[in-house]
Formats: C-alpha cells, structure tokens, sequence
C-alpha cells in the first residue's frame, strides 16, 4: 500500500496528463483514441484512489500497526521528495501515534467546556514543497491526505470514470470531440487537485480551475447564443462568491498567517487560534472566525448554487449532458459543500452562529428549488433544480453540525445524480433521432435540442430504452429516498441528525422537501417511461433567437410532423442505446442501489463505515424518523403517480397541476422570477450609478455650457427612474430597467483600454488616500 | 551607498519614475508611447526590489531575483506588445490608443 | 566620498526623472525611444550604486540591448505621419491621477522621515551582501526552481505568441506553400502580368 500512499499526487497527474495529451498531441484528431485516452486514464486514477484509500483506512483502523507503516512509508516519501526538489523540499510528517494522542487530549479538552470540538482524523499522507520563498518567509505547497479526502478521491474518480465513458457514445457525433475530452480531463485534474490540496490557496486556485472549466464546457456548443450567455453567466455569478471566498482567504492568512490544513501551531485547525479568532471581535460586533466563516461560506453558495447565487445552474444545462452529470451535478458543484466540510473548525469555532447561517440558506435552497422542478417540463432543468436542492439538503446538513450526514449524502447523491443525468442524456440521444425532431433539426438546431428534452414529448420509453429505464429507475428511487436504496441511508441521517440535534424547523423544512422530490421525481419517471409515446406530434419549442425567422418555418415544421406520423407511426423510430452508454449506466446505478451500504446507521461490523474511518460518532437510526420519511417519500410517489396517471395523452395537454391551480404553478414555472428581479434591481443600481458617471462626465468634462439643460435632462432622470421604481413596479419595469442599464452603463464603455486603466489606478489613489486619511488615522 | 543615502531617496525616485511612467501610459497616443511608459513603471518597481533588498534583506538573495524575474516578464510583454501593435497597425492602420475603441459598448 | 555619492545620486536622479519626463513629452516617437535609452541608463547606473552589479549588467543588455531595439523597430514598422495631437483628449486627468498617486506615496515619507540620517547597514556580526552571480544561479536552480521554470516557459509563450500575433497575414493565407509552389506562383501571376 505504501506505493499508492506515497504517489497520491498521481490522482491528479493522470486526468491532467490525459489533458496535456489530448491537447498538445495528433492524438486530438483522432476523435475515438482522445476520448479513450482520457477515460484510460481516469480508469487508472480510479486504481490509484481506491489503492490510496485502502491504503489510509488501513493506517487508520490498525492503531498500533499503523504508527510503525506510516512512519515508513514517510520515510521513503521524504527521500522520494528530498531527490526530486532539491533543498527546496520540506517534509511535513506527523506520525500517526502522536496525532492520535492529541486528538484525545483535544477531545478531552474541550469535553469539559461545553461540547465535543470537531476534529478531522490525523492525516496519513502530508508532502509538502517550499512554493514561494522570499527572504525569510516560506509558503509551502503540496498534498494532505486524509480519511475523508481518500474518500471524496474514490468517489471523484469513478464518477468521472463513468462519465467519460458515457462521453464516447455520447459526444460521438459531435466533430469537436477531442476538445470537450481535453476540457473534462483538465476538469477531474482540478477537481482532484482541489480535495488533494493541503492548504486552502492551492484549494482555491484549482476551485478557480473548475470555474474556467466549467465555463468552457457550458458554452462547449458556442454556436448557440444561450449557451454563451449561459457559460459568462455561470462564470460571472460565481465570481461573486470567490472574490467574497478570496477576500476570506486574505482575512483569514491576516490572522493565522498561514492557510495550511492542520492542527499544529501555525495551522488554522490549531486549537488555540480557533480559540483565539472565536472570541476576538473583528468587525461589526462580530468575531473573526464568524466573518470568516461568511466570507468562505459566499464562495460555497457560488458554486453549489445556494439560494441568492442559484441562478446559473439551471442556465449551466446548456452545456452537454455529460458536463451536467459532472460538473453541475457529481462534483463542481459539491465542492462547495467540500469547502464547508474542510474548513469546519472554523466555522464551528464562534459557537454557533456562522453554522446557523449556512443551516438557514441551506435548508431554504433545499425547499426553494424543490418547489421550481415540480413544475418544469426540460428533463435536465428537473434535474437541475433538484440538483439545487439536494446541494441545500448537504448544506444544511452541514450547518446543524451533522458533518458526516453532510458528507455521505454528497458521496451517494455524486453517484444517483451523474446517474440521473447519464439516464437523461441517454433519453435525449435517443429522443434527437426521433422523426419529429430530425425534422425540426434541419432547421434549428437549438429548437431541436429543446424539443428533445421536453418531457411532455415523451412517455412509454420503458420499453424502447430498456436499460435506460431500469438504471434510471434506480436512481430515481435513490433521490426520491426509498428503503435500500442509497439516497435513503443519506437523506434519513441528515433528518435524523436534525431530529436528535434539536433542530426541528430544519428537519420539518427538509421532510416537506423530501415529499416534493418524490413526486417531482415520480412526475418526471412517470412522464418519461411510461404511458403512450407522445413524440410524434411534439410541443416545439420556440426559439426566441430566429423568432422572425421561425415563424415562418413554424408551420411548416408541424406540418412535416403530421405526416411523419401518419406516415410511417412509431415502428420506424430506430431506439438505440449505445453500449459504452449503458455500461457507464450500469456501474454508476450499482453504486446508486448500493452505496448506502457505506454508512449503515446500525451498530453491526461494518454498520457506521464512514462514520467510524472519519473518526466521528456515527448517527444512530431513529425509527420514527425513518419511518415517517419513507412513509413521505411513498407518499409523495402515490401523489405523483396518480395525479399523472391519465395526464398527457398527447403533449400539447395542460399539466394536472397548471389546470388546478394557475397561478401558482405559472409562477413556480417561472422559478419565482429571481433572474428577472435581479435585472430590475441589480440592474437599476448600476443604471444609477451610470447616470451619476454621465453627469459627473457631462458637467465637468464638457463645463456647464449645456450645464442648464443638462440638469434639467438629468433630474427629470433620476425623477423617472424613482416613479418608475417606486410607483411602477409591473413586469414592463423589467424591460425598462434592462434598457436603461445598457443605455447609461455604455458611457462608462468607451472601448480604449487606457481608459480602463485610469479608472483602475483612479480607484487605487481612491483607495490609498483612504487608506491614508480616514482608516490609517 | 546606504550611509549616505536614505532608502527613502531611492523610493521617492522610483515613485517619481513610476508615476512619469503612468501618465505616459495613460495619456500617450501613440501605443508605442504607451508601452515606453509601461517600461518605465516596470522600471521603478525594479528600483524598489532592489532598494528594499539592499537596505532592509541584503542576507537573502530574494530581491535581485524577483528583480531578474520583472526583466524576463517585461521582455515577453515587450515582445508580445508590440507585436502586437504591429497587428493592430495591419489591420487598422493606426497606432493610436484612442483609435482603437472596438470594445466600446 | 559621502557627499561624492550624494552628488553622483542627485545627478543620477535628476538623468533618470529627467529622461523618463522626456518620454513622455516629446512629439517624435523616435526621440521619445532614445530618451527611454537614457533614462535605462541611469537606472543601470543606479542599480550600480545599490551594489547589485549583476542587475545593472541585466539592465543594460535586456532593456537597453534589446527592448529599445525592439521599440525602434516597431517604430520603423509602423510609421505614419497622423494625429497632431500628441496625448490623448483627457490627458490632465491622468496627469491628476499621477500625481495624486505620487503626493500620497511621498507626503507621508516626507513628513514622516527624518531625512538625511547615515542608515546603519544592519546589526553587527551580519554576513557579507549576497549580490554575486554565484549566489543568484544557486536560487535558480534551488530555492527559485518553479519560478525560474515558469519565466521560462513564460518566454517561450511570449516567443510563439509574437510570432503568432505579428505574423498574421501569413496565417491568414491557407497555408504556407513551399518553394517549388511559391515559384510556380510567381510564374503565373508573371503569365498574367504578360497577358494584360
């Protein structure tokens, strides 16, 4: 086992070799060899992971063995290392004896105040190299590996595995294939990077990698105009959570002087900082580990998508399918999650109130998106916003302490959801070789691609993609929290952890979301497989695009439509499901049915698995809570499967619950409008802003010539823009408020580049004289 | 040297260089204009990576490395700057800054 | 020799600010361009009197060797007798932000200094100024490695990318054709010629 502790950083290595491959060699016209290539090597990643995390929880649970193994294996490492870098390389090794021993004694400790202080199992593996040396200070770089990072790489590594299997069918018709390899290879290289980096500056610059990554594969389509949007969108939403993390980061290397992961003297897990930041006040009245906490925990609501930033991940399903199930489903988008559960003592160390934050906007993501997929009809936007939810429940879970719940709902969730989303890309492939919507692609690509993934079109494919509908199926019953399926075990012990913990606003937030995901999912299920074959006579989509354009080739797509099914019905629709497709299926559905097995909440060998390598108490079963929640979760199927039972007899029907009630399901059909709010308000501060800048441009630039004039122009302004946001607030405010923001902010956009430089060095000497004046006095 | 100059004189120089540089890069016309003083910034940060390092750390050898370092990168930029205004010459045939405003909103 | 190394350092000074104000002043690019030597100059020769000789011998082969050259060829290169004009429309703005910047860097150390103390040259029993090329080429290949990679490979980026950006029409042409096509070329295009 020693040669997998001792060549972790390979994880990594390989996906990124995959990348260098793919991208700098002719390997990347061959489309079949790149996408092989980069699967081979993620398959080899996978030998490594599980190498590497039986070689950790075999150091971990043999206490007495483990000492003597790992001190060896350290050994071994630091010649290894010591040759390859030089003088340069430092080694940081902690013997597992000594470890164990001030885990008990911090244990202890902290026993007598108020309650057990959380603290990671001891690391097995810690290579560390001097990164940036200048005079005296040293900022070391490099791997640390514990039970819960060997853990997330097993998990990382095969659902990326079975993803890039996936991609070869998936992609094969694509002609840029060797480019969306070269992409997700350099994706798992940073994912891995990420969980493998021992300090929380390498963590963030491979988080930014997975950010640029993702951008690259949302708009991998990069002809259609929503795919573009959506990728800059994704990117700039993002952005808004990493510079609050980043601004975390600074604060919190101003503090501890170091981000490395650890609980020596000069880490931040130490005992006596955490002590330190917990009690001193910063700002605002509050401690510092609290305004750190909120600081990081922004970049976490970035890229899992929390509540205020939710907006681009149902946008990001404009990339790929295989992208979806990888990125914004299995592991990008639970990174964030990661980042909570990495640096927790943090978050733990202001007794409380930074960890009520995360719980609130976890527990409310959980039931805000599960309340929007109930009524959407795209196949992936259901997944999305369930996405959306599912990452609020492991927030959530997180925040009322239940960190190891956290973690094994994340672990199984990767599993059922890159499942859920291979199953519909499965059903999309499958569905774009339907007439109707061959047809429609001759002329509209994009509007095609739509019409395909509108469950409305579907229905009775359980049939005609048997294997689809069978891995599909299990991974439906894994979300929607039935018995021995995986997302039973994980879901019942956030709720139950809730339940002993005293939080039962969380736990009755969480079950109400719970009933929604069984019948949205059963909604979806039922729509999809079951019934009659509704694609001949599709809902088309309209693509606002060639609006102009469409119109006219609307009928005329119908038209075409009709006769197709009368022509040739529904025996002439060649149903294919490509076999590296349905092995990738097949694996990932295994781990869907089975993967609850790794944290049985019971007391038998082998019961409490993770619990018990993680070094933390496992949750026992509470009957009542398991009880009620599969007694939710059946009822939540029975209510979605009865009320969809006779609906969509063909697609063009009304949905039973927009007949029912209107309103409502309009409104969650348009995801409570948040993205047009953001428009009208975000929107409107820069359109005031903006109109300040014209004014400060017109009045002192030009002199006050017009100056009259000018006010007069300005005033009735700022006049209209006030009515119009306080007395006019219709849905045509939206319209006005995205017109003004591009008529005004155009002003500030002169395109010469030396015009953005002296707003740049403007706002330092703006910053400096504060500085100076008012902060420095 | 440093006994009979203060470290101050050397950075008030370099900040004197530094802030000639800045206004020839944001007021020249002449991209070629904009990239001298561009240089002349990079100038003065180099002054100041050596003053610090001679006066405050003259033990560790990390000053006049960064110092070599700042040269490399202002040798690529050099490099990839005006080659680039040579493109931008080709295809707008110009090389004034206020010229070229294709990012203009 | 104290007041010597005042005198030659005010001097120094007064060619480097001078020479830079040069730069950004006068009309004729080209002149502009051997200010910029001169004003490389004094810096060499300041770092000369900081005691970092490798530096001062790097300055003057990198910055006056090669990027003057470089600047004078992009000049030749891009001749054009345009714009009366030599700063842009709102240049005092950026005249306000520069010396604003510089009032807030020096006010503080004016008043805040006392001027024209002897510096003491660190405490006693400090080793000798590491400055040599000996010292510096062991960080490279030690301390420095990954940084000392990355320039590298920042250069020859920098090396493609040129070539890259400068050689456009070359690109633009399907592809680049060899002798044999090139003369097969000329000789139709001189067929052609003769034909009109």
């Amino acid at each position: 086992m020693s040669f997998f502790l001792q060549y972790a950083w390979l994880i990594p290595a390989l996906p990124l070799l995959g990348f260098a491959l793919i991208t700098f060699t002719p390997l990347r016209r061959n489309k079949l060899a790149s996408g092989w290539t980069a699967t081979g090597l993620m398959g080899l990643a996978v030998v490594m992971a599980l190498g590497l995390l039986v070689g950790v929880v075999g150091a971990g649970s043999t206490e007495s063995h483990a000492a003597t193994t790992t001190t060896e294996t350290h050994g071994e490492a630091t010649t290894e290392t010591t040759e390859s870098h030089g003088e340069a390389a430092t080694e940081t090794t902690e013997t597992h004896g000594e470890t164990t021993t001030a885990t008990t004694e911090s244990h202890g400790e902290a026993a007598t105040e108020h309650k057990a202080a959380f603290t990671f199992p001891a690391p097995v593996v810690v290579q560390r190299f001097a990164w940036a040396p200048a005079g005296s200070t040293n900022f070391a770089m490099g791997i640390y590996v514990d039970t819960p990072v060997a853990v997330m790489l097993a998990m990382v590594t095969i659902t990326a595995t079975c993803i890039h299997l996936f991609s070869i069918g998936y992609m094969a018709a694509n002609p840029r294939q060797s480019r969306f390899f070269s992409f997700i290879s350099f994706f798992a290289a940073a994912m891995l990077l990420m969980v493998l980096a021992d300090n929380l500056l390498l963590f963030f610059m491979a988080w930014e990698i997975m950010g640029l990554c993702s951008y690259l594969l949302i708009g991998f389509l990069y002809e259609r105009p929503q795919a573009y949007r959506a990728a800059i969108k994704a990117f700039i939403t993002t952005r808004i959570g990493d510079v609050l993390m980043l601004l975390g980061l600074v604060y919190l290397w101003t503090q501890a002087g170091s981000l490395a992961f650890g609980t020596a003297v000069g880490e931040i897990f130490n005992p006596e900082f955490l002590q330190r930041i917990g009690t001193e006040t910063g700002f605002m009245g509050m401690t510092h580990a609290t305004l750190i906490s909120l600081l990081i925990f922004a970049g976490t609501v970035g890229k899992s998508a929390q509540f205020p930033l939710h907006v681009w991940l149902p946008d990001a399903m404009e990339g790929p399918t295989p992208v979806s199930a990888l990125i914004h489903a299995a592991t990008m988008v639970s990174a964030g999650v990661f980042l909570v559960a990495r640096t927790f003592p943090i978050f733990e160390a202001d007794g409380g109130m930074a960890l009520q934050v995360v719980a609130i906007i976890g527990s409310f993501t959980a039931l805000f998106a599960a309340t929007i997929a109930v009524a959407q009809y795209d196949i992936k936007r259901i997944l999305a916003y369930s996405t959306l939810s599912q990452l609020g429940f492991m927030v959530a879970a997180i925040g009322i302490g239940g960190w190891v719940a956290g973690m094994f709902h994340l672990l199984t969730h990767a599993f059922f959801k890159a499942l859920l989303f291979l199953g519909s890309g499965a059903v999309i492939h499958a569905m774009e070789a339907t007439p109707a919507i061959e047809k429609l692609h001759h002329h509209d690509e994009y509007a095609a691609q739509q019409t395909a993934q509108d469950i409305r079109n579907m229905g009775g494919l359980r049939t005609k993609l048997p294997w689809t509908f069978w891995t599909y199926t299990a991974g439906y019953l894994a979300l929607a929290g039935i018995v021995p399926f995986a997302g039973f075990w994980s879901k019942d012990e956030i709720l139950a952890h809730a339940m002993d913990h005293g939080h039962p606003i969380v736990y009755a937030v969480l079950t109400v979301a719970a009933f929604l995901t069984a019948f949205y999912m059963t909604r979806q299920w039922r729509l999809v497989f079951f019934g009659e074959f509704r694609g001949e006579h599709p809902v088309v989509f309209v693509n606002p695009e060639h609006q102009a354009e469409h119109h006219h080739h609307h009928g005329h797509a119908d038209h075409h439509a009709d006769d197709h099914g009368h022509d040739h019905g529904h025996g002439h629709i060649h149903w294919h499901e490509s076999p590296t497709m349905t092995a990738a299926l097949v694996v990932l559905a295994s781990f869907a049915v089975t993967a609850g097995a790794f944290n049985l909440p019971f007391s038998m060998p082998g019961g409490h698995w993770l619990s018990h390598i993680w070094g933390q108490a496992g949750v026992g079963i509470n009957w009542m809570v398991a009880g009620l929640s599969l007694l939710i979760a059946s009822a939540g199927i029975a209510v979605g499967w009865f009320s969809y039972r006779n609906a969509f007899a063909k697609a063009q029907d009304t949905d039973p619950l927009d007949a029912r009630v209107p309103t409502i399901f309009a409104m969650l059909n348009e995801k409570y409008r948040v993205d047009e709010f953001y428009n009208a308000t975000v929107g409107r501060l820069t359109a005031l802003l903006a109109l300040l800048w014209s004014f400060l441009d017109r009045v002192v630039l030009d002199g006050i010539v017009n100056g009259v004039g000018h006010l007069t122009l300005f005033i009735s302004r700022v006049n209209f823009i006030v009515d119009d946001t306080l007395l006019n607030d219709g849905p045509d405010a939206v319209a006005d408020g995205t017109n003004a923001v591009g008529r005004q902010t155009r002003k500030l956009q002169t395109g010469r580049a030396q015009d953005y430089a002296a707003y740049v060095f403007a706002g330092t000497l703006a910053l400096a004289m504060l500085y100076l004046y008012v902060i420095g006095k | 040297m440093t006994r009979a100059i203060p470290l101050e004189a050397v950075l008030v120089v370099a900040a004197a260089l530094f802030c000639i540089g800045l206004f020839g890069a944001l007021s020249r016309r002449n991209l070629i204009g904009v990239l001298m003083g561009i240089e002349l910034m990079l100038n003065s940060a180099n002054i100041n990576l050596v003053a610090f390092w001679r006066y405050l750390e003259p033990r560790f050898i990390t000053g006049p490395t960064f110092a070599i370092f700042v040269i490399t990168v202002a040798a690529a930029e050099a490099a990839v700057g005006l080659a680039m205004i040579i493109a931008i010459y080709r295809s707008w045939n110009t090389v004034n800054a206020d010229s070229v405003d294709s990012l203009k909103g | 020799m104290d007041l010597l190394i005042q005198i030659i350092f005010g001097l120094l000074s007064a060619l480097v600010i001078g020479a830079a104000m040069m730069v950004v002043t006068v009309r004729n690019v080209i002149h502009a361009a051997l200010w910029l030597i001169a004003s490389f100059f004094g810096v060499a020769a300041l770092y000369l009197l900081l005691e970092a000789e490798f530096i001062a011998v790097v300055q003057v082969l990198v910055y006056v060797g090669a990027i003057s050259i470089l600047i004078l060829f992009a000049i030749m290169l891009t001749r054009s007798n345009e714009g009366d004009r030599l700063l842009t429309k709102y240049w005092w703005a950026s005249a306000l932000i520069a010396l604003g910047l510089f009032g807030v860097a020096f006010l503080p150390t004016f008043t805040g200094t006392t001027w024209n103390m002897p510096q003491p040259t660190g405490p006693a029993g400090t080793p000798e100024v590491l400055s040599g090329v000996e010292e510096l080429g062991r960080g490279f290949v030690s301390e420095f490695v990954l940084h000392f990679e990355i320039a590298g490979v920042l250069l020859t980026v920098a090396l493609i990318g040129a070539i890259v950006i400068a050689f456009e029409e070359r690109s633009r042409r399907r592809r680049v054709l060899t002798l044999a096509e090139e003369l097969e070329l000329r000789k139709r295009r001189q067929a052609a010629e003769s034909v009109d």
